[in-house]
């Protein structure tokens, strides 16, 4: 009896709007007509899906790697250090910094006019034997990708570092300490405790990276708008411009397709770390 | 055992399940009677001139302060009387301000004069500081000079608000403090500090009410000091103030009874007058006619704004008067009044309801709602905005909360497109088909066809919305730079020419290169799409080029910080959302001599067909003080021109109707009264603000031009006061031929607010600003376009 409460909030506001976005994924907007599959195959044969499908999974491969292994190699550094906690608060700023606030910051930078643009000029300017500069702009170009990647490690590591080092603090020093009495190196220290101990941690961490990635759309919005440079439109950018076109047919069998893919995914990585 | 707990169990989820669906479907409906009686309004039909105040007399009557100087006494049956009194007397007055009324007829006014005597004073205008001088007119009409001063009054310091008590005392407000101020010597007694500038004063047995948009100061005259406030009447008017506010005092109930004060009385505070009886504070805003017992706690609304004229967002209401009978007066900025009277007839709330949405609000549509709740007493219109005013809420918010709606099925039944996808919403069964509903308009040749037609949406072959306004691409300038010529490049030859002849300022009206793209985007984006939809990159490159030359041109003729002068110095005038520049008065005499001498070649849409109409150009030209013609009559010229398309319009305010709305027939008829003669007509000789367009009804366009239906008060604002003889600006026959022909010339539609627009504007912007080429930009519109068609 005591989970009826919570099984009943589950079933409003999770399961039933869910069950109402798989309908819908099978009739047409509009006269709710019954379409069969046709929504599903109308999303795989869209072009503008294939290249969101093919710019958010690059975005996660290249984004996702990166912010695990930087802010794990950050926690592994800090480790040690006196000062860690002054500088995991310090990390954690870009995390309290408003979106509009960090999308002037990047605009500032990242401009024709801004000061990326201005450094590398001076920098030309000043050594001879480089070639002239041309100012770049960055997010109308193939360089868009790598300046959402950096915003996106910029905002995300302090984060991800706390997480790391919470695993960190975990492991069983004893048996680091008793390694190191044994003649172990860093390498093998890594290698064969604290890898092994993190396991835990990289599910987690994971998860939450790729969670973060979906969540840094917003930002990528401000600042490039609802048709972005080609590099930067993303799954997110599709589903916002259906649902102002009132394609809610494409959006739910879309919805329908992720949910089953982050459920795959999750359970993947869940079988093999239980496995691993 | 396990049986019993399975029984239970199912039990529990059969009630969850019952419960769930009691509360998302309800539980059964009951037909309910409505009971009658509510408020209704009629138009108050003012003398003759434009008013700026009204003053409520004891005896039913009341006194208007007309702008040109005027004063006239309006007695309780509605018989007018100008009375033989002015305040113009002082020939030193520049403009005038505020004005205050006391119920001998006396006033008090601010205004800053044409030439300062005090010295002091001359010091803090010529500072910056606007401060304004006073004069005191009496019953007579004899003016004297209220000089303001004593210890609680600083000299400069601005009265914004007068009223005179029923003792014929004058009470001031400043930005934060009441007075009292002596008429006679001027002597000033500061009584109270306010948090805010106080908007109205009102009086009631020894109290008077000051209320700012926070908070309610009662004032005990007598006893001089201030005494117990009401949070109550706080709360009501911190949310109520936005729109404006206005109270009145009386000791009638709405049945015109007198209410005992014992009785009324709802709090400690003492609510009866000397004579026992209460009194009641009416307040008037936006949402409705509000009622306060003095003294009480409770506030109650007694009639409903959105279904009279006090819901009208585009005017303000500026007094109130309740009268003994239970009716109310109420004046509206705009010179309109409306008594508000209470029909036992009608239902207290309609049983239907027609809803009506546009992403702005526009007062047309609003002018039609109250036209339509008129004529059907038991219909609720309600006109709902995407992005009004109050709030921030963007476009692309906007649209998203209508798509949620519309998802959620609670559909409008009348949709105004104006800035949204047509074949968006057409293509998924939004918008209802209107060719039944529009061919006998057609037929009976009552509309223009080609502009019907040029809505007609190509892959279906059917018209669901249509424009009720449309404005016409127009240039200005002297004859030899766009003479016979249509097209981009001969415009930008037109330019190259004038700055031969003109090496230095501006050729177009363009502070910045947004204003090129806008002025010359509307005649060309039509013709970038093919009937697939798809993009023609080569005219788009073309236009491209066009517009930098352009802005090139403009930009040669100053160096940076002249430029940069030039964008400070019209700031005051520029509204690059409104196109406000782009506005070409059909008197284009009347223009070129505001306008020229700052530009010589004006690019932009007719969007008036009669001088003065859109305000701005009243304010710009500040005629009654600053007008002086220049000798350009003879040289400048006008005429249609076109871009990269040919014969464009630029359809305004275009409705359509909702496929899924729950009242069809209702909208239907909406619809049709949209298209109708009275609408179209009525509205634009009667009530001209805000409002500018050419009628797609070919009967109202031709009334609108005949100058018999205009009179000077409704159309300019103004009499005459500088000797503008304003027929000489009439369109003559021959321009109104050459108007008609235009019109039904015009068969291509031009929309703002597309997808393709935006992109093509974002990107224009940097190509114009150098940091990109126009095949650079092109084809970034290119790329995104393409996304967008795959989408």
């Amino acid at each position: 009896m005591f989970l009826l409460p919570g099984f009943t909030g589950v079933m409003l506001f999770y399961l039933f709007p869910f069950f109402e976005v798989v309908r819908r994924s099978f009739v047409k907007s509009g006269n709710n007509a019954f379409v069969g599959t046709d929504n599903y195959r109308t999303v795989f044969t869209n072009s503008a899906f294939l290249l969101a499908v093919r710019n958010t999974l690059l975005y996660m491969a290249v984004g996702v790697p990166l912010l695990m292994g930087i802010s794990l190699m950050l926690s592994l550094l800090l480790r040690g250090l006196a000062l860690r906690r002054k500088l995991v608060s310090a990390m954690l700023l870009p995390m309290a910094v408003p979106a509009a606030v960090m999308v002037l910051t990047l605009q500032i930078l990242i401009d024709r006019q801004g000061v990326v643009n201005g450094v590398l000029t001076k920098v030309s300017e000043q050594i001879t034997a480089l070639p002239a500069f041309a100012a770049i702009d960055y997010l109308n170009t193939e360089w868009a990708l790598a300046v959402v990647v950096c915003s996106f490690l910029w905002k995300n590591t302090g984060y991800m570092v706390i997480l790391w080092l919470a695993g960190l603090s975990a492991l069983p020093k004893e048996v680091e300490e008793a390694a190191q009495v044994d003649g172990a190196n860093r390498w093998q220290s890594w290698h064969y405790i604290i890898r092994p101990g993190l396991s835990g941690s990289f599910f987690t961490i994971g998860m939450l990276s790729v969670l973060q990635i979906f969540k840094s759309y917003r930002e990528v919005w401000m600042v490039a708008g609802s048709y972005p440079q080609e590099h930067i439109y993303f799954l997110q950018h599709l589903l916002q411009n259906w649902y102002l076109k009132l394609e809610f047919d494409r959006m739910a069998a879309l919805t329908v397709i992720l949910s089953l893919v982050l459920l795959c995914v999750c359970l993947l990585l869940q079988k093999r770390l239980e496995a691993g | 055992m396990m049986r019993g707990r399975k029984r239970k169990m199912l039990l529990c989820v059969a009630a969850i399940t019952a419960v769930m669906c009691a509360a998302l479907f309800g539980c059964g409906s009951k037909e309910e009677e409505i009971p009658m009686g509510r408020y209704a309004d009629r138009e108050v039909k003012l003398p003759p001139g434009t008013f700026s105040y009204m003053h409520s007399c004891p005896d039913g009557g009341y006194y208007l302060y007309g702008a040109d100087a005027n004063l006239t006494y309006v007695d309780a049956q509605g018989e007018s009387r100008e009375k033989n009194w002015s305040w113009e007397n002082n020939a030193n007055i520049r403009v005038k301000y505020e004005v205050g009324g006391s119920d001998s007829g006396a006033a008090v006014f601010s205004y800053t004069p044409k030439f300062w005597v005090d010295k002091e004073m001359e010091a803090l205008w010529i500072s910056g500081d606007t401060c304004y001088l006073y004069c005191y007119v009496d019953e007579a009409g004899k003016n004297y000079a209220l000089e303001p001063h004593g210890e609680g009054y600083q000299k400069g310091t601005n009265l914004n608000i007068f009223a005179f008590s029923p003792e014929g005392d004058l009470y001031a407000a400043s930005e934060n403090h009441v007075y009292r101020i002596n008429v006679e010597s001027g002597e000033t007694d500061s009584l109270f500090a306010t948090s805010g500038q106080v908007k109205s004063i009102v009086f009631a047995d020894g109290v008077m009410l000051a209320a700012d948009r926070e908070k309610a100061y009662f004032y005990d005259m007598a006893a001089g000091k201030l005494t117990d406030g009401s949070s109550a009447l706080d709360e009501f008017i911190k949310n109520h103030s936005t729109g404006g506010l206005v109270m009145a005092v009386s000791d009638k109930d709405i049945q015109g009874k007198v209410m005992d004060g014992e009785a009324a009385d709802t709090s400690d505070t003492d609510s009866a007058d000397d004579t026992g009886n209460a009194q009641i504070l009416y307040m008037a805003c936006r949402t409705g006619v509000y009622r306060y017992i003095w003294g009480g706690s409770v506030i109650e609304q007694i009639a409903d704004g959105q279904m009279t004229a006090l819901g009208d967002t585009q005017r303000e209401p500026i007094a109130l008067q309740a009268l003994d009978n239970g009716e109310f007066r109420v004046m509206f900025s705009g010179n309109t009044m409306v008594e508000m009277y209470y029909d036992e007839t009608l239902p207290a709330r309609p049983s239907r309801e027609l809803t009506v949405y546009s992403l702005e609000e526009i007062g047309w549509i609003r002018y039609a709602g109250q036209l339509f709740q008129k004529e059907h007493p038991d219909v609720l219109v309600r006109y709902e905005t995407g992005m009004d005013g109050d709030n921030a809420v963007s476009k692309e918010d906007a649209l998203k909360n209508l798509n949620t709606r519309l998802l959620a099925g609670d559909v409008p039944d009348v949709i105004v497109m104006d800035n949204m996808d047509i074949e968006q919403y057409a293509d998924k069964g939004v918008l209802k088909e209107l060719d039944g509903i529009l061919q006998p308009y057609l037929d009976d040749g009552i509309l223009y066809r080609n502009i019907v037609e040029g809505m007609r949406m190509t892959d279906k072959e059917k018209v669901y919305s249509v424009p009720m306004m449309v404005y016409l691409p127009l240039w200005l300038g002297e004859e030899m730079y766009l003479d016979g010529e249509e097209s981009l490049d001969a415009i930008v030859a037109g330019m190259e020419l004038a700055r031969q002849k003109h090496p230095e300022g501006p050729i177009l009206y363009t502070l910045y290169p947004k204003d090129v793209l806008q002025q010359t985007m509307p005649v060309c984006l039509p013709a970038w799409t093919g009937e697939d939809g798809s993009l023609d990159v080569e005219k788009l490159t073309a236009y491209y080029r066009a517009v930098s030359r352009m802005w090139e041109i403009d930009c040669a003729g100053f160096d940076d910080a002249g430029r940069e002068a030039w964008q400070k110095n019209n700031m005051e005038y520029y509204e690059p959302t409104d196109r406000n520049m782009a506005d070409i008065s059909f008197c284009y005499q009347y223009n070129a001599q505001q306008n020229f001498g700052e530009t010589w070649l004006q690019l932009g849409f007719l969007m008036t067909p009669q001088v003065g109409m859109t305000g701005i150009h009243v304010e710009k030209a500040n005629m009654a003080a600053d007008w002086q013609p220049k000798e350009l009559d003879d040289v400048v010229t006008y005429g249609t021109y076109a871009g990269q398309a040919d014969n464009v319009y630029w359809a305004k305010t275009i409705v359509g109707l909702c496929e899924q709305g729950k009242e069809t027939e209702l909208a239907e008829e909406f619809f049709k009264l949209l298209l109708s003669d009275e609408m179209m007509r009525k509205w634009w000789l009667d009530k001209p603000r805000n409002q500018s367009g050419l009628t797609i009804r070919k009967d109202s366009l031709g009334d609108i031009l005949d100058i018999d239906n205009i009179e000077f008060g409704q159309v300019m604002g103004f009499k005459d006061p500088t000797g503008i003889n304003y027929p000489d600006f009439w369109p003559t026959e021959e321009e109104k031929q050459w108007l008609y022909q235009m019109m039904e010339d015009a068969d291509c539609c031009y929309r703002p607010g597309t997808m393709l627009e935006e992109c093509a504007m974002e990107t224009g912007i940097r190509v114009l600003n150098g940091e990109l080429t126009p095949e650079e930009g092109a084809g970034e519109v290119e790329r995104k376009m393409a996304i967008a068609m795959e989408e």
